[in-house]
């Protein structure tokens, strides 16, 4: 079973809890995303990505993951740099305009991102959503594009050096209202920004 | 007096620890683990509520939480089942439906006036005295008559949740044959979940006798429950019932407070069955119980329930639960047999040996007793005799646990042999087990199991054996019928919820209702809590009898969903409630905003003090006439059209022509549905050849979006559509001083008249943010629509606000916004719209294109164009003392029929008078004709027909 340990915790801005529960709001953490045709065509022949299969991220040592939400629907998260020069290399491709290179997917301002981690965070993610949470139907490296407390809202099932974990990805305008939710069910959980978890 | 029997009896009692409650007052203590009815009957309370109807003294009758007998108020809480709700300390327990109290129940004199209320008697006795006495004098005490218990309006609060859970496999039945079919299932390896009504593992195992010695059940008991236990494979939700049967083998679970929402792949039913009333005069007494319930309060509880008991076995448990009794130290005075013959010998034998007297042939005519049995009349070979007893235990036979297999389109048979309903037709993917299938015996009950179990596995693609069945051994589990002649005297109980008599049935039938769901309706059999559980099969016996069908013709009504009851806030679940906040929401709070909802957001009513609301409202529209205001308008959907087709898409969405739009132009777009009706407006700015931001109103941007979605997927237009709503905040910043504001502010757009035109946008970097901005308005004065970045929105805002300080800059909110936009004419839709508004209605038929051959609502406005204009929107103007009286909704009249109503009316402090638009007949809405009005009082006011566009008609000041 994959892990995303360390890597991932540090371009999340985040460091090991130690298997605490901890829900963490990695909102400002840097994303980009492409869609629309010519997309997945472009990371990969530019961006030198390896992209993943549909509903399925990967993430490599320096903690960069690749989400891919679709055919030409893919995002970027992690390091800043390393996000950036992705962004920066698309800005330049897209001023050339000889290959359709997909669109901004505007991820950095759509979306709120949280962290949810702890040994229980199964069992509090089967309070929010429907969707089937086994292993069988979403591993590690999994992503389901659903609904949380009624919001559409992306997944990733990404346990964080083995301690159970997930990643949601939902509507920004809605963060006051998800936040204030998991405050009532996730007794037991620390609620912090990333910038704070890693201080 | 203490009924409580030493250890080993009671297995869930905690026997250290003490418990004290009321009860009706009273104080009382019971034991750890005990329920609130099993501590009353270790105390020798046996009465522990009155009947709906009668008011006749109940008692336990199932101790499993079936029946009504032992509903009871809690505190706040109406109509818990005392039975199996586990006793707290200070627990406050009264009786329900009570006149006075439990013990002196003035309602019980309706118990000598049964006779004047026979079956149906409601429907033909409410009409008289006089033509409203069901309204006046009857309704009152039948309101106050209905339902049990007392809700209490300020309840404790709770806290309901709702878990999701994926299951392969879910057993509902912990007794033997579900844990056998658990296990075997889990072998094959299938993850399992078992769920149980009950508090631990094993149901009948846990209480019943199955064998002579007593000790086949307790040694399959432990052997299963150590099983299932450490298996890895089995998890285990306790005190939890399955409540229902939907589609797809999805399944609610309630435990406590708790909702499951359980979906399966598939599902073994090992329910059980559920023992039958027998049906004899004064069959509802305190004090007459199943013989599963003797067994419960026993061998659970460790409650002697009674000191001298009369057994009546229809089937072999009666003699097994008489040897309990006898073995628990009651004097248990005689078994009665309804057969000629015992079972076997060896029953016979250890009846003998525990000194039971065994009556062959016996009918239990009469018990006797006011507030609990005291005696039972019996009849063996026509003669008749009186047995003193203060317990009487019937078994009786059985039913099948058939809920949910019947919410899962099973159907229900008859076996004339057992005198069982058999269940067939069960739905793919559910499995029957144990006695709920027809199987009684123990060794067959566990087969049975786990047969169902490996069938499960296998349809899961596991490999698991069809053990061969074992031989029937359940002959002595044929369901006793007895006669079913209603005693001349009544008070024979069918239905104990609903106090229905074996005679109401046969003259429900003589009345005509003669198939089994018109006898429901008109009987009320089946309807009280226990939903039929103890009613169904006599029931179905006295049609069959008395239409001389079969019970397998008449079968039994329908069942449906919830099994059992369930507490509304179990549906209702967590309380939350979806809400979005713009970006900006924390410093419109800082700035005194009244926030209110709109639809899923929340925005700014008004700034200031709530007690001076018109004065917030004029002062901000003032600074949007005069200086400069900022209206947070992030809530507007926003959309991102990009590729080669976008212009054509809008061409064909929209109204008006997008695809020769200028790059850097804003465009006003209409959007009508396939009736021609508007449905939505906005904004298109076309930012670069395949690049068009399309804004919408705030409560269509998710049906626009939708629909945008739904179009193309048949045009199939080489385009993305993004709604980007919450990726943008959105400032309005207008007013006469709006340019000097954004001029004062850091950024590479040109805000200069010259190079900024009206309805022209602009990307580029403002307040070191990336943004858009459109020139346009729904003030009329000089407007920019910014859209921000979501994470540096505030920055802006902070910005705006810094160099709008010495222009008198200020936020507004909608109540300013919607009257800012009346002085206009500017419609909202929804507000000035409805379902069938057509765009000449509203006088924009300058929005539709005449180039275009097709947009979506072309063809049906057409035609409606074609057919005349039966209402327009017009302008109306008056002074405050006229408007008195009016309001949005106000009927418009014609020739005293009303022909349209006012959409908007609200006071404009630019123009000092009450303005409005109002539908009315086409005749009637030029400038200077009159319109009659409608006040809410019912008075009839004229006022005059004005311009729609009451301020700054020539547009000069948006254009500045």
């Amino acid at each position: 079973m994959q892990d995303f340990g360390t890597a991932r915790l540090k371009a999340l801005g985040l460091t090991s809890a130690n298997g605490a529960a901890f829900i963490a709001d990695c909102t400002l953490s840097p994303r980009f995303g492409l869609r629309a045709k010519g997309s997945a065509d472009w990371f990969e022949r530019v961006a030198g990505q390896i992209l993943p299969e549909i509903n399925r991220f990967t993430t490599d040592e320096t903690g960069l993951t690749c989400l891919r939400l679709g055919v030409n629907d893919i995002i970027l998260s992690g390091p800043a740099a390393a996000v950036a020069k992705v962004e920066t290399a698309w800005e330049a491709s897209t001023a050339e305009a000889s290959q359709r290179c997909g669109v901004n997917g505007y991820r950095q301002n759509t979306w709120a991102h949280l962290v949810i981690s702890g040994p229980e965070a199964k069992r509090l993610m089967a309070q929010l959503t429907e969707i089937d949470l086994r292993d069988s139907a979403l591993p590690v490296g999994a992503i389901a594009q659903t609904r949380l407390l009624h919001v559409d809202t992306v997944i990733l099932r990404a346990d964080l050096d083995g301690v159970p974990g997930y990643e949601i990805f939902f509507d920004i305008a809605t963060k006051s209202f998800v936040l204030e939710s998991l405050h009532h069910h996730a007794e037991g959980y620390r609620f912090v920004t990333a910038e704070a978890l890693a201080a | 007096m203490s009924l409580r029997l030493p250890s080993p009896w009671g297995s869930r009692i905690d026997r250290s620890q003490t418990v004290k409650f009321t009860f009706e007052g009273q104080f009382f203590t019971g034991l750890g683990g005990d329920s609130v009815a099993s501590a009353l009957a270790a105390s020798g309370v046996k009465m522990l509520s009155r009947s709906f109807k009668y008011h006749r003294p109940r008692g336990i009758l199932t101790m499993a939480g079936q029946d009504a007998n032992t509903l009871v108020q809690i505190g706040p809480e109406p109509n818990v089942r005392a039975d199996i709700r586990p006793l707290s300390a200070g627990m406050q327990v009264t009786a329900q439906n009570v006149m006075g109290s439990l013990n002196r129940d003035a309602g019980a004199v309706i118990d000598r006036f049964g006779r004047f209320m026979p079956v149906g008697f409601y429907y033909r006795t409410f009409f008289n005295p006089g033509p409203k006495a069901w309204l006046k004098l009857w309704e009152p005490i039948i309101r106050k008559s209905a339902g049990l218990g007392k809700v209490s309006f300020t309840p404790p609060p709770a806290d309901y949740r709702k878990v999701n859970l994926h299951a392969d496999l879910i057993v509902v039945g912990a007794g033997p044959a579900g844990l056998a079919a658990a296990l075997q299932a889990a072998d094959a390896g299938v993850d399992v979940v078992i769920v149980d009504q009950n508090p631990e593992l094993g149901g009948a195992l846990n209480y019943a006798r199955f064998d002579i010695a007593g000790q086949t059940g307790s040694a399959a008991l432990a052997d299963l429950k150590t099983r299932v236990t450490a298996h890895p494979k089995i998890q285990t939700l306790l005190g939890a019932t399955c409540n229902g049967w939907y589609t797809d083998n999805f399944l609610p679970v309630l435990q406590g407070d708790t909702l499951y929402r359980i979906r399966t792949a598939e599902m073994v039913l090992a329910s059980g069955s559920q023992e039958q009333p027998l049906v004899f005069r004064n069959n509802d007494l305190p004090g007459i119980m199943f013989s599963s319930a003797a067994q419960r309060l026993m061998r659970l509880y460790g409650v002697k329930p009674g000191q001298e008991a009369v057994v009546f076995a229809g089937s072999i448990d009666g003699y097994l639960t008489a040897l309990d009794l006898a073995e628990a130290g009651v004097k248990v005075k005689a078994l009665l047999e309804p057969a000629r013959t015992a079972p076997n010998n060896a029953l016979v034998q250890a009846l003998r040996a525990a000194g039971i007297d065994l009556v062959l042939g016996a009918k239990i005519l009469e018990a006797h007793g006011r507030k609990a049995i005291k005696a039972v009349t019996i009849a063996q070979n026509g003669q008749s005799r009186r047995i003193t007893c203060d317990l009487l235990v019937s078994a009786a036979g059985y039913t099948p646990g058939y809920q949910l297999a019947l919410h899962a389109g099973a159907k229900l048979g008859h076996d004339d042999q057992t005198g069982h309903f058999t269940l067939s037709n069960i739905a793919p993917h559910m499995h029957l087990a144990g006695s709920v299938a027809g199987v009684f015996d123990l060794e067959a009950v566990i087969r049975s199991g786990q047969n169902a179990g490996a069938a499960a596995a296998r349809a899961l693609g596991k490999s698991a054996p069809a053990l061969p069945d074992l031989p029937s051994r359940d002959d002595g589990y044929h369901n006793h019928r007895a006669e079913l002649t209603p005693h001349k005297k009544g008070r024979d109980f069918v239905d104990f919820d609903e106090d229905l008599q074996a005679k109401d049935i046969f003259n429900a039938v003589k009345d005509g209702y003669r198939e089994l769901e018109l006898v429901k309706r008109f009987s009320t059999v089946g309807m009280g809590p226990s939903q039929g559980r103890h009613s169904a099969l006599a029931t179905a016996r006295i049609v069959a009898s008395a239409t001389g069908r079969s019970v397998a013709n008449v079968g039994i009504t329908t069942s449906r969903p919830p099994f059992g009851p369930e507490k509304l806030g179990l549906l209702a679940g967590p309380d939350h409630h979806a809400y979005r906040r713009s970006a900006l929401h924390d410093d419109l709070l800082a700035a005194g905003m009244k926030p209110m909802a709109v639809g899923a957001w929340m925005r700014p009513a008004y700034f200031g003090d709530p007690a001076n609301v018109e004065a917030n409202v004029t002062a901000e529209i003032k600074a949007v006439r005069e200086a400069v205001g900022l209206l947070d308008v992030s809530t507007l959907g926003k959309i991102a059209l990009r590729g080669p087709d976008a212009g054509k898409f809008l061409d064909r969405f929209y109204t008006m022509m997008h695809s020769n739009q200028p790059v850097g132009r804003v465009r006003y777009c209409l959007a009508l549905n396939e009736m021609g009706s508007v449905i939505d407006d906005g904004v298109a700015y076309r930012i670069s050849p395949e690049h068009f931001h399309v804004s919408t109103t705030t409560g269509a941007a998710a049906r626009i979006f939708a629909d945008m979605l739904w179009w193309n997927a048949q045009w199939q237009l080489d385009l993305d559509i993004q709604a980007v709503t919450g990726a943008y905040a959105g400032i309005n910043v207008s007013g006469p001083k709006a340019r000097a504001v954004l001029q004062a502010i850091e950024s590479d757009i040109d805000f200069s008249p010259e190079g900024f035109g009206f309805l022209d946008g602009r990307t580029g970097t403002f307040a070191g943010a990336k943004i858009i901005a459109m020139r346009i308005g729904f003030t009329g004065e000089l407007s920019y629509e910014l859209h921000i970045p979501y994470n540096a929105a505030r920055k802006v805002w902070a910005a705006l606000i810094e160099a709008g300080q010495s222009h008198g800059i200020r936020p507004y909110g909608l109540e300013a916004s919607r009257i800012l936009r009346l002085e206009k004419g500017h419609i909202i839709i929804g507000q000035d719209t409805d379902a069938m508004t057509t765009p000449e209605e509203l006088s924009m038929s300058w929005a539709l294109s005449k180039k275009k051959d097709f947009y979506i609502g072309r063809t049906a406005n057409a035609q409606r164009r074609a057919g005349g204009l039966t209402r327009q929107l017009c302008g109306i103007a008056m002074d405050r003392d006229t408007a008195k009286g009016l309001g949005e909704g106000a009927l418009v009249m014609r020739d005293g029929h009303p022909c349209g109503f006012i959409a908007s009316l609200g006071f404009s402090p630019s123009l000092g008078k009450v303005i409005g638009l109002a539908y009315a007949d086409p005749r009637d809405c030029a400038p200077g004709s009159s319109l009659t009005l409608r006040s809410f009082d019912g008075s009839d006011v004229s006022v005059p027909v004005v311009s729609m566009h009451f301020y700054d008609p020539n547009n000069e000041r948006q254009a500045l």
